[in-house]
């Protein structure tokens, strides 16, 4: 009974939860006029939202440039983050706890703070109007070095000096036995990184003005509040699915990994 | 073929594991570094294995200081008490993963590494990854990631310390019946005084960080330098009585806690050099205590009369528990020695057996 009781609660949570997605969804898929009611269904089932956006802008070079950008930014984050993360956890220098309480630091610090002099910065590089410009800023991450860390600590020392006695060097003990052994972490940062990134809108409206290297997010919010969707719902609706569309299935594809490892690390987005 | 000449260690500028240690292990001998815990002994093997930075001192394997070669380059290889084995590969793989790094033929990985199994029984499970395994087994892939290397010299720590009571017994036949069919030399770290005695040809007892005392375990057990080797090996263990040795009519050595008088070897002369009254440490070990009234006991004058608080059968053996005042004495008395508790009892110490140590210094007479 107690069962029931506790399940059905779930389940119309779970509803509540899943409610405003199913109807983007749906309505993505509406004619017009009848996007304006709660329901789920429609009378008819049209394309003709999509066919919108895919006419007015040029959402598939969007979709190239997010992915060249995001990916760029996960694997350059997982790197260097990895690196960090491993000297910081397995090797011993001095200085080595005031450098980590100095990054610890820099998470508290917010985007809006770094916005105006990153921009300078990358005014002064030349890297305006260019992917590089969306990239560099983003290469390091002190979130998932946190994760990185944590994973590597658990990995125990006797292992990386046997590695070191079979002949590893320390950049082939982290390809080797570290990298390995913290795959659950990995894809976690990986994530993070890459769904953080893939939403960001603020910095490329600042960096990107060429149509034809605007991301995603930029497009969309461009097409939605700029004028480009005409004022009609079904395509800004259209847009905003196109836009979380990767993010989901690179969600559904790792969840098990992403849970499990958010668990162990004790960490949020 | 391992040379160590003052070698130290301090960590964090002011711990200090190791003062300045000399050692010189011999081609193929075994020698276990032996001590409590915390004494040193794992910051001196990771020296010698350049897992640890060397304070100072000098380090040399064959004829070459090694303190500054990396650990791949040094031709040991190690076995850890924790095994250390890559969860994430099989046991093959394991093993042959160093050999790789060191761009073996692959025919020639194949064959080294069959070898080591044939000969610790892992042919079977070479397809396995590590946790499938159990404890002994583990251990084993551990020894034979390490023989597959064929180094020149065999570093063990700890090894045996996880496994149960029965199959560390059956591990330390095993390393020794390997140790003589490779002929390699290997230093071997435990904690465990009866492991040390019996595998090691040579023990190193340490003992906050110093060497306390290199011999042959036979050496080490009839004639301790100190207190500390005698009272740390052996087991149990030697009995250690504090009082003076006097001059009278003959030496006698005269207990401080009871009226406990003990006729000495006149020999014992020459440790007091010229004093009539000399404070000391009396050491004997619990079988040289006889009940006086044995025969073996013909001819030895030093009785102490005790109470029984405990008697222990072992069968081929028992062991009492005796005490007068507050001095306590263990004896391992013959099994058909007729004493039981709450029994008064007259034991005597076997004259040539007793050890005297300096109540300062706790060094042995010699
Ligand atoms: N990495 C380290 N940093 C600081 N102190 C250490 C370190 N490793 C060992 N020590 C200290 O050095 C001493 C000797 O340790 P160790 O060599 O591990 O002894 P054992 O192996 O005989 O138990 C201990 O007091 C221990 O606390
Ligand atoms: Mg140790």
């Amino acid at each position: 009974m107690k069962k029931i009781t506790a399940y059905t609660a779930l389940v119309v949570g779970a509803l509540i939860f899943a409610y405003p997605f199913v109807w983007m969804l749906s309505a993505s898929f509406k004619p017009e006029y009848e996007i304006g009611d709660m329901s789920l269904m429609a009378s008819k089932w049209t394309f003709a939202s999509y066919q919108l956006v895919f006419d007015t802008i040029p959402i598939f070079s969007a979709f190239l440039n997010s992915i060249i950008v995001s990916l760029a930014v996960t694997g350059a984050v997982l790197f260097f983050g990895s690196l960090a993360a491993y000297s910081l956890s397995k090797l011993k220098w001095r200085g080595r706890d005031t450098v980590f309480n100095l990054i610890l630091f820099t998470m508290m610090v917010p985007f809006m703070v770094l916005l105006i002099p990153l921009y300078t910065l990358v005014v002064k590089f030349g890297w305006t109007d260019s992917l590089v410009g969306l990239i560099v800023p983003f290469m390091m991450n002190a979130t998932a070095l946190l994760i990185l860390r944590q994973s590597f600590l658990t990995i125990p020392t006797s292992l990386l000096e046997a590695a070191r006695i079979d002949g590893c060097s320390e950049w082939r003990i982290l390809r080797q036995i570290v990298w390995p052994l913290s795959i659950p972490a990995l894809i976690t940062a990986g994530i993070i990184v890459l769904t953080a990134n893939w939403n960001q809108a603020l910095w490329p409206i600042m960096v990107i003005r060429d149509e034809a290297l605007m991301t995603m997010p930029q497009m969309v919010l461009l097409f939605t509040v700029g004028g480009g969707a005409q004022a009609r719902l079904g395509p800004q609706l259209a847009a905003g699915i196109l836009l979380a569309l990767p993010i989901v299935v690179i969600y559904l594809i790792f969840q098990r990994q992403f849970i499990s490892s958010m668990a162990s690390t004790g960490l949020k987005g | 073929m391992v040379r160590l000449e003052g070698l130290r260690k301090v960590y964090d500028e002011d711990v200090v594991a190791v003062h300045g240690a000399d050692l010189f292990v011999d081609e193929g001998e075994f020698v276990v570094l032996v001590g409590p815990s915390g004494c040193g002994k794992s910051s001196m093997l990771r020296m010698i294995a350049g897992l640890e930075e060397i304070t100072s001192g000098t380090l040399s394997i064959g004829d070459k200081k090694v303190n500054d070669v990396l650990p791949k380059d040094r031709d040991i290889a190690m076995v850890f008490q924790d095994y250390a084995l890559y969860p994430h590969m099989t046991v093959y793989k394991n093993m042959a993963f160093g050999l790789e790094l060191r761009k073996l033929p692959k025919k020639e990985i194949r064959r080294r590494v069959d070898d080591a199994a044939e000969i610790l029984g892992l042919m079977d499970v070479l397809e396995r990854r590590p946790k499938e395994l159990s404890g002994g087994q583990r251990q084993r892939v551990a020894v034979g990631r390490a023989i597959v290397r064929d180094p020149r010299v065999f570093l063990f720590d700890e090894p045996l310390s996880n496994l149960d009571a029965k199959l560390r017994v059956q591990m330390r036949t095993e390393i020794l019946n390997l140790h003589r069919r490779l002929g390699t030399t290997i230093i071997y770290v435990t904690h465990d005084q009866i492991e040390a005695m019996t595998m090691g040809d040579r023990i190193v007892v340490m003992n906050e960080g110093k060497i306390e005392q290199i011999d042959t375990p036979y050496e080490l057990y009839s004639q301790p330098n100190n207190r500390f080797v005698a009272g740390f090996i052996g087991s149990p263990a030697m009995n250690f009585l504090s009082g003076e040795l006097r001059t009278g009519r003959g030496i006698m050595f005269k207990h401080a806690d009871s009226d406990l008088t003990v006729r000495v070897p006149d020999a014992a002369q020459n440790y007091m050099s010229g004093r009539d009254v000399m404070p000391v440490i009396l050491g004997i070990r619990p079988e040289d205590i006889f009940l006086s009234d044995s025969p073996y006991m013909e001819g030895q004058t030093s009785e102490i009369t005790l109470r029984i608080d405990l008697v222990e059968h072992m069968g081929n053996e028992m062991t009492v528990y005796g005490s007068s005042g507050t001095t306590q004495l263990v004896a391992r008395l013959a099994p058909d020695a007729r004493v039981k508790q709450d029994d008064t009892v007259t034991l005597a110490f076997l004259q040539n057996k007793m050890h005297f140590f300096d109540a300062e210094s706790e060094v042995v007479f010699r």
